[in-house]
């Protein structure tokens, strides 16, 4: 009896003891997979691959010899948005948080910045009560405003005129970020501009402008953190007897004379209108509660604007619109609303200022016209000489692609600009101070990265292996061998000194090759794999 | 996972053959010699470990690691009821899983020399504590898509056992005058490995000019309770 009994116990409880002890199953981490498609935000010295399955950003720090240090840093659950500040120095990452909350450990959701200015990397968390999925960034740091914006809502009720500020400049706390549900007369928030400092009647003030599909609201950044708030001021687009609804496409701001305290303008150009709608910022009446108010001026420039801009003429400041279906320009006079029209020899739906670069004649400016159409082009437009001569005003380039971007390069090569054309086989290298484009053939589908010292310019083919360094002094391209598919390449400064050219394979878990960006060459770059299964 | 499968099919048989003798045991106990008669043995068994490292985790399911193992050993000395010997012991294994979608594999081979302490409890069956100091040899793999070629790291670190079992006699017999005694064995204790780095770098030829870097997945300690059962024969 004895030895069945032994022989029973061996043959039944080893085996079930083993099976118990071995029920210990591993952490869910690893069940979890890879970003469905790679996000990645190029900062002043890290590169930050989001990670937004583990709730986490990688920064991608370059050190001496290509090499990379890869620190993970928290973000919150559920990412909605990543935005880089105009810099370089931070990165913004809006989070939806855990809905529903069931528990204390849930999220709310928040904003996470990476301040990425210096070796290290540093992760600050604010917090707010809705999920809001779009992001505005101030470009001089001050701020950062969250909306919904053109987001499919997350929550059963959502406010989509609600508005979260953040003050960067002080820590998360009760009174940061500030909530603002803007008056609405139907409309909901789709863009949001910080201007400059403006002149007004009551002092320097800074200014939200935020965009609606139906009009234009001015929110005063100074006061919006008094309590009670100052209301905001909504200028309405849509006229009461006009079925129409207009719905801004874009605005421009100009302080005026810095001098005076009641010439600040902003226009606004529609999508569906010829009119451009100038609101001037003057005095408010008594008893405002803001101490300045717009005073609306429209002026019709023929047909729809594409593109406007203040700028500065022989005859003095003018909102110049671009008008693409009748090939001219307009000049709108601001104060008188005259208008002058320029034939333009194309229809150039575009136009950015480039003055300082072309070294314009003192007080006017000139600007660069471009189209992404049929038609395409390049011009100059000098608007010192508009006064009376407005056909002498253009000067075409010889450049027949269609342009879609205009890629503006940092000092001391600021006097270029880097044309992305339309057509899959060239770009150009525009020397403003000459006025010559250099054209450079590919042999397929190019995307372009300035680097941020405004030394060269990066070309790779999305998802090939396509990888060539240009020199912007020379214009002189050299190969890089890259073996594997590449999605996007970063230009930063590396530790030490130096900078590094991080180009990032979105398969797997993500892979990078590092290259010496001062001194590109395959013999010295490091192939870096799996750098999401890193830090778990 | 096919590793284990197999492992746990020898495991099943190593069961089996232990029921379908054990009546033939009875039969033939009377016939069992003792160690100075038959002072070499061979083994098979089946060994379940459970590794509480978590540089194990993207390699496994959960913390189990079972593995096969072979081993001899002679007896070198009989006091009374005690008897010691010595041998060598072979245990391999291998798992494989995903890590955030990409597969994984790990295999170690386990090579220890068992110094084995035997009391003899009664003639059929007896007790034996073992230390196995020894070394492994432990390969890790991912095939990571954004990688030139496989990831791995593979390397030798020492390792050892402390073990206390039973050994159960439940067939004798002789060939040719030499005695055969058949054994179940179970046993049970503590498995060691020093710690394996998990940078894993690219599988490419040595003469690749390729500059890589590795993938650092932490480090991997193979450590922990373990069982093993099996068959033993003693000539």
């Amino acid at each position: 009896m004895r030895r069945v009994s032994l022989v029973t116990a061996l043959r039944t409880g080893l085996p079930a003891l083993l099976a118990l002890a071995a029920c210990h199953s591993r952490s869910d981490v690893w069940d979890t997979g890879a970003p469905s498609s790679l996000v990645a935000v190029g900062l002043s010295s890290a590169v930050v691959v989001l990670d937004d399955p583990m709730h986490r950003a990688m920064a991608l720090l370059p050190q001496p010899d290509q090499r990379l240090d890869v620190t993970p840093l928290p973000i919150g659950h559920q990412m909605l948005a990543a935005t880089a500040s105009p810099d370089g120095a931070r990165l913004f990452v809006l989070s939806a948080g855990d809905a529903p909350r069931r528990s204390a450990q849930d999220e709310y959701p928040s904003m996470t910045v990476l301040d990425g200015a210096t070796a290290t990397v540093r992760a600050t968390r604010y917090e707010m009560a809705e999920p809001l999925g779009s992001l505005a960034i101030d470009p001089q740091g001050h701020w950062a405003a969250a909306f919904a914006g053109a987001q499919a809502t997350t929550d059963f009720v959502q406010n989509p005129n609600e508005i979260v500020l953040f003050d960067l400049t002080r820590e998360p706390g009760p009174s940061n970020p500030i909530s603002r549900t803007i008056r609405s007369f139907g409309g909901t928030p789709q863009r949001l501009t910080f201007t400059p400092t403006l002149h007004l009647p009551g002092g320097p003030r800074r200014l939200l402008v935020i965009e609606s599909d139906r009009d234009v609201t001015l929110l005063d950044l100074d006061h919006a953190e008094d309590v009670p708030p100052r209301p905001e001021i909504t200028v309405r687009l849509t006229n009461g007897s006009d079925t129409r609804t207009l719905a801004p496409a874009g605005v421009v701001v100009d302080d005026g004379d810095p001098t005076r305290t009641d010439d600040a303008r902003v226009a606004v150009r529609t999508s569906s209108d010829s009119n451009v709608i100038t609101l001037q910022l003057g005095p408010s009446a008594s008893g405002s509660p803001n101490d300045f108010q717009p005073v609306v001026n429209l002026t019709d420039v023929g047909a729809i604007p594409s593109d406007i801009a203040f700028v500065r003429t022989d005859g003095g400041l003018r909102v110049a619109a671009l008008v693409p279906s009748t090939s001219s320009a307009v000049l709108v006079d601001p104060d008188t609303s005259i208008t002058e029209v320029v034939d333009l020899p194309a229809p150039y739906a575009s136009l950015s200022l480039v003055t300082g670069a072309t070294g314009g004649t003192s007080g006017t400016d000139v600007a660069l016209l471009w189209s992404g159409g049929p038609a395409g082009g390049v011009a100059f437009w000098t608007l010192g000489v508009t006064a009376g001569q407005p056909y002498r005003s253009v000067e075409v380039l010889g450049i027949t692609d269609s342009i879609e971007r205009v890629i503006a390069v940092p000092a001391p090569n600021e006097q270029l600009r880097v044309l992305e054309s339309g057509s899959s086989s060239a770009f150009y290298v525009l020397d403003l101070g000459t006025r010559t484009a250099a054209p450079l053939e590919t042999t397929g589908g190019a995307s372009l990265a300035v680097s941020p010292d405004g030394q060269r310019v990066w070309v790779f083919g999305p998802h090939t292996s396509d990888l060539a360094a240009m020199s912007l002094a020379t214009l002189h391209p050299v190969p890089l061998y890259v073996d594997r598919p590449v999605d996007a390449v970063f230009d930063v400064a590396a530790a030490g000194g130096g900078r590094a050219l991080v180009a990032l394979h979105g398969s797997g878990n993500v892979g990078a090759t590092v290259f010496d960006a001062l001194a590109p060459d395959t013999a010295t770059a490091r192939c870096y794999s799996g750098l999401l299964l890193e830090g778990l | 996972m096919m590793g284990t499968r197999r492992l746990s099919a020898l495991g099943v048989l190593a069961l089996a053959s232990l029921v379908a003798g054990e009546a033939r045991a009875q039969e033939d106990g009377a016939r069992a010699s003792g160690p100075e008669d038959a002072p070499w043995e061979a083994r098979l068994a089946y060994r379940g470990a459970f590794v509480e490292s978590s540089g194990y985790a993207p390699f496994s399911t959960n913390d189990y690691f079972a593995q096969v193992s072979l081993g001899a050993s002679r007896v070198l000395f009989v006091r009374g009821r005690f008897a010691f010997a010595v041998g060598a012991m072979w245990d391999y294994g291998s798992t494989g899983a995903t890590a955030r979608g990409v597969d994984t594999h790990l295999e170690m081979h386990r090579l220890t020399a068992p110094l084995s302490m035997r009391y003899t409890i009664v003639r059929w069956l007896d007790a034996t504590a073992t230390i196995a100091p020894g070394a492994a040899y432990q390969s890790a793999s991912v095939d990571e898509a954004s990688a030139p070629a496989s990831l791995v790291a593979s390397t030798w670190v020492p390792a050892g056992d402390a073990s206390l079992g039973v050994a159960w006699c439940f067939w004798s017999t002789s060939l040719g005058g030499v005695p055969l005694l058949f054994r179940a064995t179970a046993e049970g204790g503590y498995a060691w490995a020093a710690r394996m780095s998990l940078s894993l770098s690219p599988d490419l030829p040595a003469s690749d000019p390729r500059l890589t870097a590795p993938t650092n997945l932490g480090e991997l300690a193979m450590n922990g309770g373990f069982g093993r059962v099996g068959v033993a024969v003693a000539f």
